[in-house]
């Protein structure tokens, strides 16, 4: 349970006067970061977003100032506030944002299609920023745009090592097979990392807000595209509605090739990142049953549709 | 018998947070998280015995039966099987001669049946995961 005097006091010393927690409610939303909403006894609600012992091998520096300069340039993020990165507040590092009122609407996963044509059109407004104001933010910032999907497929490749003691053979060829294949790209954009339903708030068809930053990095939009297509969005519309979406909003055309890449890219992140949850679960820095789960079935799952795309095409088309 | 199986053991986990734990919780996070644990309970009692060593005396059986194959000699014998095997799926990627046809159809497929046997193993855990119960 979150210690509320601790996180009274933090809150006292951050907004210059004395106030206490009246009701701390736990987000059930979220693998990645324990939330929880916080009520004050002044009636101020924020939400505290908590590290999780390692989860995901994210930083939350890196997503606090992400946010902190989007939410600068007017894209529409939570305004964050205090990042305490230290973990001697509350055991773990943490930052606090404001709560958003349309947070409590409908379920975020239910989502009607002019709700996602203007979820749509933000992306394209994320991957359309000018980044020479943003790269500050991010911990990797690739030389050429070119090295940015390299770059990612080693940080991914890197995080599950630190947290494996053996190497995974399918996913050491799925890392292989990506450098292969990795498609050139000309301009560097912000991309997401997890886009798409579940990860916006919003009200009368117009998105209030992205959230879930934590996968934020500098990269290929089409990487985007596709997570939200074959992963995120899969509930929302059928894959035919999103391209259809995609193209008329915002005039996205990706090749099958394409979209054959950046889903198996997407597969091999996840592999990746879900396997920290294991090495978490093991090491009892979370201990909590769905660490256990994500590390083992989900990894597992993630892993075996990534060895299906790379056994698909066992020729390597670029090189 | 002086005491009881784990087997017996996990059960009564299992059913004691589906039929006493579980109906008593109304916070969704708490619900959620007793669902996960009912799966982790059902998980651990079919899982069976860790596979890890069987597998490595089949895997190693089979590469010590691809002794003429160039890719598998650059890297077996070896101690760490598991770099081996990476590193061997990973020189198959950019060989389309027989060598590299006989990983990709010799070697990898066994790769992948180990880990469609941990993921049919694992299952039980896709509905509890998302706060939803398996059938008992």
């Amino acid at each position: 349970m979150l210690d509320e005097a601790a996180l009274a006091n933090f809150l006292s010393v951050q907004l210059g006067v004395i106030v206490g927690v009246r009701e701390v409610r736990r987000i059930t939303v979220g693998h990645s970061r324990a939330m929880y909403r916080v009520e004050l006894d002044n009636e101020a609600r924020f939400v505290v977003r908590m590290e999780q012992g390692g989860v995901f091998g994210t930083s939350s520096g890196e997503e606090f100032d992400v946010m902190r300069q989007l939410s600068s340039i007017g894209y529409p993020v939570a305004t964050v506030r205090w990042y305490e990165p230290t973990g001697s507040v509350l055991g773990q590092p943490f930052f606090v944002m404001d709560y958003l009122d349309a947070a409590d609407g409908p379920d975020a996963d239910v989502v009607d299609a002019a709700t996602s044509a203007d979820f749509v059109r933000r992306l394209h407004e994320l991957h359309s920023l000018p980044i020479d104001k943003l790269t500050s933010s991010f911990d990797v910032v690739p030389t050429t745009p070119s090295d940015a999907t390299h770059s990612q497929i080693d940080r991914w490749a890197r995080i599950y090592r630190a947290g494996s003691d053996t190497l995974i053979p399918l996913l050491e060829e799925g890392a292989a097979w990506l450098h292969l294949n990795a498609p050139p790209l000309e301009h560097l954009a912000v991309v997401h990392g997890d886009a798409g339903p579940g990860n916006f708030v919003h009200a009368n068809e117009r998105v209030i807000a992205i959230t879930d930053w934590e996968f934020a990095h500098l990269g290929d939009p089409r990487e985007d595209w596709s997570f939200c297509l074959t992963m995120r969005g899969v509930r929302t519309h059928s894959q035919s509605e999103w391209i259809d979406l995609f193209r008329r909003v915002a005039g996205i055309e990706m090749s099958d090739e394409q979209w054959h890449y950046w889903e198996a890219f997407n597969l091999f992140k996840g592999a990746c990142a879900n396997r920290t949850c294991l090495s978490v679960f093991e090491h009892g820095s979370n201990t909590a049953p769905n660490m256990a789960i994500i590390g083992t079935m989900l990894h597992q799952h993630f892993l075996r549709r990534l060895a299906d795309m790379v056994g698909a095409q066992p020729k390597v088309r670029s090189q | 018998m002086t005491r009881p199986s784990n087997e017996a053991l996990w059960v009564c986990i299992e059913d004691t947070l589906r039929d006493v734990i579980l109906p008593s919780l109304t916070d969704e996070f708490a619900r959620v998280s007793a669902a996960q644990l009912v799966g982790l309970a059902e998980y651990a009692r079919r899982r069976g015995d860790d596979p890890g060593d069987p597998r490595l005396i089949e895997l190693a059986g089979i590469l010590n039966d691809m002794a003429s194959n160039a890719i598998v000699t650059e890297y077996w014998p070896a101690d760490d099987l598991s770099a081996c095997l990476s590193a061997i799926l990973v020189a198959a990627l950019t060989r389309s001669d027989p060598d590299g046809d006989e990983v990709r159809q010799r070697l990898r497929p066994v790769v992948v049946a180990h880990l469609d046997r941990d993921l049919s193993a694992s299952s039980v855990l896709g509905r509890p995961f998302r706060g939803g119960l398996n059938a008992r």
